[in-house]
């Protein structure tokens, strides 16, 4: 891993912010994800995690200059889109059976 | 991007998160977000310095703008304790994300992104919301869970181990690239591969070009194949005109389909299969949330029977008819 070759040619910075801030929505991500217990924000994290996942694809695209990136954002779109429907439908039977949005209320799913 | 120097940055973001995930009020609450702006501004400049770029760019003020936004958005939404709250600031993260997609050419992507996400995802979790309202009084949530993160510590750790391998991959972007020239001709050539396609299109960028250069741009035909140039910046057409002389059209790169045709044309063409399982995704999911969302009756065999319109079994078992009870 060698620092700043001045051998390369000069990079996209657009490209190289646009994969810091998918990295770091990928991460903030995660954290909320394992750090909140109410399941409709699980699920928005979710969400920012597939945010991530499709500015990382715009951002290569970007960088090799190829249309792949965008075709493969609206795929993203489409399985977030699906994920959203399928995954609220779920919280509302879940919020039906015990009145409450809390993960803690579903415990006993957990091994031990 | 120096490893060692990058995942100070890293930590420096973890550790204001961390902060903030506690809930602090008033001044405590103030230096967390310093702190991790202050991080995340390092991290930034050392992602446009790593690119090797020299000068000012107003496009990448204005990215750095977008990514801030959708950071400091992003965080409101795991610190918040209201899930409306936290789905408003997920609007911002889109609208933020949107901004980055256009100026990193990606026009098709960021409107349908505003549409799919702004407009049609939040409006189902803004539905949930109000569906599986708790009993909210006026001073605020009356839930009794999820008021304070659970172990903050682990998930920052979690999280921010991922950040700094992530950004070693980003890094890494640099040193993968293909030689710039090379990318150029291999990306022109694609374009105008795409555009031979487009007949109608090469018809009339080459009415506009006639009628530029001072030629009849009516009456005139189509005399062969549409011909890239040495650098793949120009391509030529030969053209019969009106009076029967023969001219070469010159396509500029400004005559290239716009993003959203090259786009449409790229996934029909290349992934048609794709395509077909995106909608065969979709359709899937409708099916799945209508089948959760069914509401659960308790039916007896025998009244089940009856609803479907079959005789009933007349048979007085207590386990056919132990739910009417």
């Amino acid at each position: 891993m060698n620092p700043i070759d001045p051998q390369l040619p000069p990079g996209d910075p657009l490209v190289m912010l646009g994969l810091l801030a998918s990295a770091i929505l990928f991460a903030v991500g995660i954290v909320g994800f394992l750090s909140r217990r109410n399941m409709i924000t699980m699920f928005l994290c979710t969400e920012l995690m597939f945010q991530g996942a499709g500015l990382a694809m715009i951002s290569y695209g970007r960088q090799h200059m190829d249309l792949s990136g965008q075709v493969f954002v609206i795929f993203i779109l489409t399985v977030a889109a699906a994920e959203a429907a399928l995954a609220l439908g779920l919280v509302v039977l879940l919020y039906r059976r015990k009145e409450t949005l809390s993960a803690e209320a579903w415990k006993e799913l957990a091994e031990s | 991007m120096i490893p060692p120097l990058l995942f100070a940055a890293s930590a420096i973001c973890a550790v204001g998160l961390f902060l903030l995930l506690r809930q602090p009020t008033g001044k405590a609450r103030f230096g967390a977000t310093i702190l991790g702006l202050a991080g995340l501004a390092w991290l930034l400049v050392q992602g446009v310095q790593a690119s090797g770029a020299l000068g000012f760019d107003p496009r990448v003020a204005i990215m750095s703008l977008a990514v801030a936004m959708a950071t400091a958005a992003a965080v409101r939404v795991i610190t918040t304790t209201r899930p409306v709250f936290a789905a408003l600031y997920f609007v911002l993260v889109v609208v933020a994300g949107a901004v980055a997609y256009l100026i990193m050419g990606a026009e098709f992507m960021a409107f349908s992104l505003i549409i799919v996400y702004a407009g049609a995802i939040l409006i189902t979790y803004m539905f949930v919301l109000m569906l599986a309202q708790q009993a909210a009084d006026a001073d605020g949530p009356s839930v009794a869970y999820d008021r304070v993160a659970r172990e903050p510590a682990a998930a920052v750790l979690c999280g921010f181990v991922l950040l700094a391998a992530l950004s070693i991959v980003v890094s890494d972007a640099r040193t993968n690239q293909l030689p710039t020239a090379k990318l150029e001709a291999r990306a022109n050539a694609a374009a105008w591969n795409r555009m031979r396609g487009m007949p109608e299109l090469v018809q009339e960028r080459i009415t506009a070009e006639l009628a530029a250069t001072g030629k009849d741009p009516i009456g005139w035909s189509r005399a062969g194949e549409l011909v890239i140039a040495q650098d793949g910046r120009t391509a030529m057409v030969p053209v019969t005109l009106a009076d029967g002389s023969r001219h070469e059209a010159v396509l500029k790169a400004a005559d290239l389909p716009v993003n959203s045709t090259s786009l449409g044309w790229e996934l029909v063409t290349s992934y048609p299969g794709s395509l077909e399982l995106a909608g065969v995704i979709l359709l899937m999911a409708m099916l799945g949330a209508v089948v959760l969302a069914r509401r659960q009756t308790d039916m007896a065999e025998d009244d089940r029977r009856a609803a479907a319109g079959l005789p009933r079994t007349n048979i007085e078992d207590a386990d056919l008819a132990g739910d009417r009870a």
